[in-house]
């Protein structure tokens, strides 16, 4: 009778598979390469902690490099950051995106009827350079990774 | 002959993979949000105190809704002497896009005035319909800063900042450890790849 239940339980045991075809497998316990991401993140705060505490440097200069070290490091490791990261740091001038300090935000709306569908949220750099989000195209739109939700690592 | 295993993994076109990814440092919610004691209480109190007002005499407070407006005003506020504390009432619980309320605390907390940010409950956001913003409904992006002035009842004041807790008032000054994660591979781009 024993070894029945053995079986039945042997049985049962077959790949976890979803209704599109794909093999479902529990996450990983730890993540590799995970200095590299430690990296990134100190030079991200460090960048951040320049920018908000020295208003004498105009040009932003340290903080800048800093940036520009965190978006070689991160193509040289092919590590990747969320959409939330990738939008708080300007892709030309590298600065990082702070309201009042280096960016000001505004929703715009060029059509003729005004019409909610057509607001675009645009963020631009003290560089002159701006960044437009369509908010009204789709106001439930999620990137990927925030619909599925990250699996956060312990230490 | 093949085992009902083997079929399932032939039939299987591809493999879950997990991709490491690192998340923004200062999008933590409890570096960010605030958190709110009784947010029941406080959606109530909100609700008789400054919505339903604006609703009926819409000069009785200084009030700013909508993004731009909200935005507007606190780049432009003056330091404590001369600008008066705000309350910045948001509905990041409702289905406003994300990109818009992202920096919403980071500007709350930049701001030259003193600014109570004020998380609001879900479904809050059908309440700031009549109270300004233009083009109607929706026009308010869920934001909307009441400065607390003469008209604006001190004893609510005083509630409100009762229970909204502060979180971290300058989080660039603590280091945050990274905040590594895991997201599965999106199907879509599975079944694109083998078909």
């Amino acid at each position: 009778m024993a070894k029945l239940n053995k079986k039945d339980k042997s049985q049962g045991k077959g790949p976890n598979v979803n209704e599109h075809g794909v093999i479902l497998v529990p996450p990983p316990k730890s993540v590799p390469n995970k200095e590299h991401m430690q990296r990134l993140n100190y030079l991200f705060q460090l960048s951040t902690f320049h920018t908000m505490a020295n208003d004498q440097d105009q040009n932003r200069s340290l903080s800048r490099m800093y940036i520009r070290n965190l978006d070689l490091i991160q193509k040289k490791t092919k590590s990747a950051l969320t959409p939330s990261f990738k939008r708080q740091i300007c892709k030309s001038c590298h600065r990082v995106l702070i309201p009042t300090k280096t960016m000001t935000q505004q929703i715009i709306n060029e059509s003729k009827q005004k019409t909610a569908r057509n607001d675009v949220l645009v963020l631009s750099c003290e560089c002159g350079v701006r960044k437009r989000f369509p908010v009204g195209l789709n106001p439930g739109y999620q990137p990927h990774v925030e619909r599925v939700g990250p699996i956060y690592m312990s230490k | 002959m093949s085992s009902l295993k083997q079929l399932q993994q032939k039939s299987a076109r591809r493999k879950q993979v997990y991709r490491p990814i690192l998340d923004n440092p200062y999008t933590d919610e409890a570096h960010s949000w605030p958190r709110v004691q009784d947010p029941a209480v406080v959606a109530e109190l909100t609700r008789t105190h400054v919505t339903e007002v604006l609703r009926h005499a819409p000069d009785a407070l200084e009030a700013h809704c909508g993004f731009n407006a909200v935005v507007a005003y606190l780049q432009r506020a003056a330091a404590p002497p001369a600008g008066a504390p705000v309350f910045l009432f948001v509905c990041n619980r409702d289905p406003v896009p994300g990109v818009v309320l992202a920096q919403i605390p980071v500007l709350a907390r930049v701001a030259r005035c003193e600014v109570v940010l004020v998380p609001l409950p879900r479904g809050f956001i059908a309440h700031l319909d009549g109270c300004g913003g233009g083009r109607g409904a929706g026009g308010h992006q869920g934001l909307l800063l009441v400065v607390q002035n003469g008209g604006f009842d001190p004893h609510f004041a005083e509630q409100l900042r009762q229970r909204v807790g502060h979180a971290t008032r300058s989080p660039w000054l603590e280091f945050v450890a990274a905040r590594v994660g895991v997201v599965p591979s999106e199907v879509g781009v599975g079944r694109k790849a083998s078909s």
